[in-house]
């Protein structure tokens, strides 16, 4: 399914000051591929996720978008409820007479928490708490997931992989969504279609091939890709 | 093994009491009318349980003490809940009830005698008034202290504020509603005992004073004693259930362990 976000426009007053996070941003995807919004932090990045999601108010612009049970957001702390064991977190959206016992154990099993179901969050490590927070968002079967730089918190080696355990739940599900990095090379490896993001907008879009499987960093494309935006930062800061 | 060391550490100082009343009462130097001997109190604690004296008189005040402190709860329940559905309503009454939390409940007993007579109503009210403060406060705190970030995942599930409230914002505040509790039941336990002394014809408090007007001073020390045993186990109970609460919230309740 196809979304879009027309003219978007986001004011924030502090004290009795207008500052203008967003402004007239377009951005149009489909919802089963993965859009990656990459931008310096305090650009904006988590105010358009809230919006997007609901969570936030706008000032203008139209949204086209999927709504309620169809969108599902992964914040960018795990943010599990710390009395809930593992399988009532990831359960925590879903009617008890709607939760398919088995779809669970597999969702559980698919983020690599197996074993784990009957564990609570201060029995987790970070990036476990990080895997059940996105099987949470997986458990509501949305159409599209926003995801707000989930893995920022995490050391090299768990955010590697995760990023591959995405791309993994991507291919299975085809289930795409926004993501949102900081990150240039987070960026490369998991996005189709990477949208810079300075000044309020998206001031530059890349759409590449979809890829067979892992995408690899070190191949010439994706190293003049990396320049190209590189170049394009430099651009917007001056 | 530590669980022996730990009773016996909590019993040191109170049989060191117990040693040094009993030196003072061989000694001689006050009656027994004005300290009775331990052994003395003992027996007569003995013999009132024996006989459903004392018992009786315990059952009458906890009978209050629960049927008040259910009162503050669900009141406490209910205000809560007024105040995170309708949070406009609230200025209404905080200032109010912020008043009426530093009027010390037994000091209203007068009144109530002269408005309700000496029946159960006001000393049912007197256990309100003691114990809805340290319930409400710390149901408020702990309700309205949710992380904003847990809410926004209610939200972001399609939660109903009901639903937020019921299914993020009162398992979260669990462990500190049952500080407030506790502290709650021992302010109760107080405030009645206080009340039966004032204006009653039974209960521990009434029982207490009734002994020294029959100068059984044996009876007013037991009575004493009992009073602080049942606060006592009350706590512990209370501590025990606050601990299960809070158990998977990363070692919190780990200093005060006994
Ligand atoms: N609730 C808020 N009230 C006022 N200003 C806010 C609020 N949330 C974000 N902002 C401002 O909006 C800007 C963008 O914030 P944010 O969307 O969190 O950036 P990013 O996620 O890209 O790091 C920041 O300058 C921040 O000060
Ligand atoms: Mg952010």
């Amino acid at each position: 399914m196809k979304y879009e976000i027309k003219n978007l426009t986001k004011n924030f007053i502090i004290n009795g000051r207008t500052h203008e996070v967003i402004r007239n941003l377009n951005l149009s995807g489909d919802t089963d591929e993965i859009t990656v919004i990459l931008g310096k932090s305090g650009c904006g990045k988590t105010t358009l996720l809230k919006i997007l999601c609901g969570l936030e108010s706008h000032d203008s612009g139209e949204l086209i978008f999927p709504k309620g049970k169809n969108l599902s957001m992964v914040f960018q702390e795990p943010r599990l409820m710390p009395w809930l064991n593992t399988f009532k977190n990831i359960t925590l959206g879903l009617e008890k007479s709607d939760i398919d016992k088995n779809k669970i154990l597999s969702l559980i099993e698919l983020v690599g928490l197996k074993g784990f179901e009957e564990a609570f969050p201060s029995q987790l490590s970070g990036g476990m708490q990080h895997r059940a927070a996105l099987a949470r968002a997986l458990a509501c079967e949305p159409e599209m997931i926003l995801m707000d730089e989930p893995f920022s918190a995490l050391d090299y080696f768990t955010r590697a992989a995760m990023q591959k355990e995405l791309l993994l739940i991507h291919e299975k599900t085809r289930m795409g969504g926004i993501f949102v990095t900081h990150n240039i090379d987070e960026a490369l490896l998991l996005g189709d279609h990477i949208c810079i993001m300075a000044d309020g907008k998206i001031s530059h879009e890349i759409f590449r091939e979809p890829s067979e499987g892992m995408r690899d960093l070190l191949d010439e494309k994706t190293i003049a890709l990396k320049q190209t935006i590189l170049s394009e930062f430099e651009r917007t800061i001056q | 093994m530590k669980v022996y060391k730990n009773i016996l550490k909590a019993l040191a100082v109170p049989a060191a009491i117990l040693l040094l009343w009993w030196l003072i009462c061989r000694t001689g130097i006050w009656s027994s009318y004005v300290l009775p001997s331990p052994g003395k109190v003992f027996f007569t604690l003995v013999n009132m349980l024996g006989s459903g004296e004392l018992s009786t008189h315990i059952l009458i005040s906890l009978r209050r003490v629960c049927i008040g402190f259910s009162v503050s709860c669900i009141l406490t329940f209910i205000l809560t809940v007024a105040a995170a559905l309708f949070p406009k309503a609230v200025p209404f009454y905080s200032h109010l009830l912020n008043a009426v939390r530093h009027i010390p409940p037994i000091s209203l007993i007068p009144l109530f005698i002269l408005w309700f007579g000496i029946g159960e109503l006001p000393k049912i009210i007197v256990i309100v008034l003691a114990s809805i403060f340290p319930v409400l406060l710390n149901t408020e705190s702990g309700i309205f202290g949710c992380d904003e970030g847990l809410i926004e995942v209610g939200k972001m599930l399609g939660f109903s504020k009901s639903r937020i409230f019921f299914r993020i914002m009162l398992p979260n505040a669990a462990p500190g509603i049952l500080v407030g509790i506790r502290l709650g039941l021992g302010y109760a336990w107080r405030a009645i005992v206080g009340a039966e002394m004032i204006a009653a014809t039974a209960g521990i408090g009434y029982f207490i004073l009734d002994s020294q007007t029959l100068s059984r001073t044996d009876k007013v020390i037991a009575g004493i004693i009992v009073i602080g045993l049942i606060g006592l186990i009350t706590d512990r109970l209370c501590f025990l259930l606050e601990k299960y609460a809070s158990r998977n919230r990363g070692g919190k309740v780990k200093n005060g362990e006994v």
